[in-house]
């Protein structure tokens, strides 16, 4: 896999707190091809954003540090670069979009002022070619008139337009990778898909590639080709998105997918969930993270943890998957 | 009128606001006039003769003397204008200095916080809040030799301490806020996630702070001039009130109500106005 953009290792972040060390991503490992999207699925506190992090180089750091593992963009190891060469990376060949488009820009800034910095620092532009560009890119995520909202204040823009900002300043700097940390989840369902449509559009057309982060199926669906599913800080599945929706091979997945509200045929009595909650990463059971929750597990998954196995294409970690009925593809 | 007033900038949006606010606006006119008088002493073109002898003791006031003469034949109204001068002095001097020294110490501390400097820092401030006041204030005068400004060094080396605690605890705050991340995660260098990021969004408690300074070492210096560790080279409220014990006793009361009112009335004023700042400048309720 060397013509992979960006391809993680074994990957273990761990977090000391009061009670003991965590290990919140515990042997992660993925590739990503160059203008791929991938979805990165799961719980609340799964590891899905740790992930993201770790790969900015923006662990928090005390608590957190990555304990070992790699993380390669393009070849060159991330995980051994000082502060300085990753301020580099940061928005130049890694950029972030975040949950929250009303708390993620500065509201005592102008957008001009958030966006031109970003530009004069990573392109070396003057500030006025800095400002052409960043107009230009406002239009093209479809921002109406951007000559003149460019001088407004986050606080003059409703949501969506602010998570517009948000992507056409991590887009700015024509960056290799994208991370986007639920981007859609505080947005209107209208404005979700705008916002992700613009997202795709623009991905297409500057060939970045995407992580996007989500416990929202519905999303992965519409914008990604792959997905990797995260249990308790380990990947569970990954598999091409049409084969993850047609016959997930993890019971994990198959729960996440059945308890999708959706409009049914006729009204189900009741929601179906997945019984229990993630455990205690302080707590780690033995054998599978997930025996507890799971309807299929016996002795052995809770004596021996399952490795991550690869068959043509789809990877599960789970000693009794759904059977394999063979990919389209 | 609406579609520029949409399209202007925040200060522009903070002072339409703040002209609709009427107690801003009465009390903003009053520091102002404050102000004007301040301007006209340092110019000279009143107030000069705030120590000139020239008139019978304790005159009432009249055409003369409009607010009459104190114990030993001085115009009144000279020297309370003389001292707005003085109290503008201190004021604007430890309020703009205390000020800038809080918001930075307390900037770097609260962004580095837990670490060495903010352990620096925090020793600093608390050996600096141990000291008792006005015995600092007599130490300073003492190492300085006379100097006039002893009085301004003291002020400022113990009022930053409050600002910058105000200001460590909301970089604190303010630096697990997403667009601290986010700016971050776009490759900005720490000078300018704290100067241009973080310590902007401080301005409102810095406004405060200032202002509250301002007012804190108008009442200092009249408390320290009283105690004779204050103005050596002038007048000031305070020692006409301090001047004004003698007088108070022998039942001439000018002296003391003119001090103190010209004392009273600035510093209503000042906190008026800067409650009414604020609201304008916040840039959170701007757009309401």
């Amino acid at each position: 896999m060397s013509s992979a953009l960006l391809s993680i290792r074994d990957l273990v972040v761990e977090f000391s707190t009061e009670r003991g060390r965590v290990r919140a991503i515990d042997g992660v490992s993925f590739d990503l091809a160059p203008g791929e999207t991938l979805g990165l699925v799961g719980e609340s506190g799964c590891g899905k954003t740790v992930t993201a992090l770790a790969v900015l180089g923006l662990i928090p750091s005390p608590p957190g540090r990555i304990l070992s593992g790699s993380i390669r963009l393009e070849g060159r190891e991330l995980t051994r670069l000082g502060e300085r060469e990753y301020r580099h990376v940061r928005g130049k060949l890694i950029s972030m979009i975040f949950q929250e488009p009303m708390t993620a820009l500065n509201p005592v800034l102008t957008i001009a002022t958030q966006m031109t910095d970003v530009l004069v620092r990573h392109q070396g532009m003057s500030r006025r070619r800095a400002r052409d560009r960043a107009v230009e890119m406002l239009a093209l995520v479809g921002i109406p008139s951007p000559e003149k909202r460019i001088d407004d204040y986050p606080h003059q823009m409703s949501g969506g337009m602010r998570q517009r900002v948000m992507i056409a300043m991590a887009l700015s700097c024509n960056p290799k990778l994208l991370l986007a940390d639920e981007p859609t989840t505080a947005l209107d369902v209208t404005t979700q898909a705008q916002v992700l449509e613009e997202m795709v559009r623009l991905q297409e057309r500057f060939g970045t590639a995407v992580i996007l982060v989500t416990h929202d199926l519905g999303v992965v669906a519409e914008t990604c080709r792959r997905a990797v599913v995260m249990y308790a800080g380990r990947v569970v599945e990954e598999a091409p998105v049409e084969c993850l929706f047609e016959q997930p091979r993890h019971p994990y997945t198959e729960g996440l997918l059945a308890s999708i509200p959706r409009i049914r045929e006729e009204k189900l009595p009741e929601l179906p969930t997945i019984p229990g909650s993630v455990p205690d990463l302080l707590h780690l059971p033995p054998g599978c993270r997930f025996a507890d929750r799971c309807p299929r597990a016996d002795e052995l998954c809770r004596r021996r943890e399952p490795k991550l196995e690869l068959r043509c294409d789809i990877a599960v970690a789970c000693h009794h998957p759904n059977r394999y009925a063979g990919c389209r593809e | 009128m609406n579609r520029s007033r949409e399209r202007t900038s925040l200060w522009a949006k903070a002072w339409y606001k703040l002209r609709r606010d009427r107690i801003g606006m009465i009390s903003l006119g009053v520091v102002l006039l404050y102000f004007v008088v301040a301007l006209g002493v340092w110019l000279g073109l009143w107030g000069q003769g705030w120590s000139q002898v020239e008139g019978p003791m304790w005159a009432p006031p009249g055409p003369k003397y409009w607010l009459g003469t104190n114990i030993i034949g001085q115009d009144i109204f000279e020297r309370a204008l003389y001292s707005t001068r003085t109290a503008f002095d201190v004021g604007l001097v430890v309020a703009v200095l205390s000020t800038l020294l809080g918001g930075l110490m307390g900037g770097l501390a609260g962004y580095f916080s837990n670490r060495w400097a903010d352990e620096l820092i925090l020793w600093l401030m608390g050996v600096l809040d141990a000291i008792p006041f006005y015995l600092f204030v007599a130490a300073l005068a003492y190492a300085l030799q006379g100097n006039p400004y002893a009085m301004h060094i003291a002020m400022i080396a113990t009022f930053w301490t409050t600002t910058a605690r105000l200001v460590r605890g909301e970089v604190i705050k303010l630096k697990q806020f997403e667009f601290v991340e986010a700016a971050r995660a776009i490759g900005l260098p720490r000078r300018l996630i704290l100067f241009r990021h973080i310590l902007p969004n401080t301005f409102h408690i810095l406004l405060v702070q200032a202002t509250i300074v301002f007012v804190g070492a108008i009442k200092s210096e009249v408390i320290l001039s009283f105690l004779g560790l204050g103005v050596t080279d002038g007048v000031s409220w305070g020692l006409m009130i301090a001047e004004s014990t003698q007088e108070v006793q022998a039942g001439h009361f000018s002296n003391f109500v003119t001090a103190s009112s010209f004392l009273f009335v600035l510093v209503m004023a000042f906190n008026l106005f800067a409650d009414a700042l604020q609201d304008a400048l916040d840039p959170r309720k701007v757009s309401a």
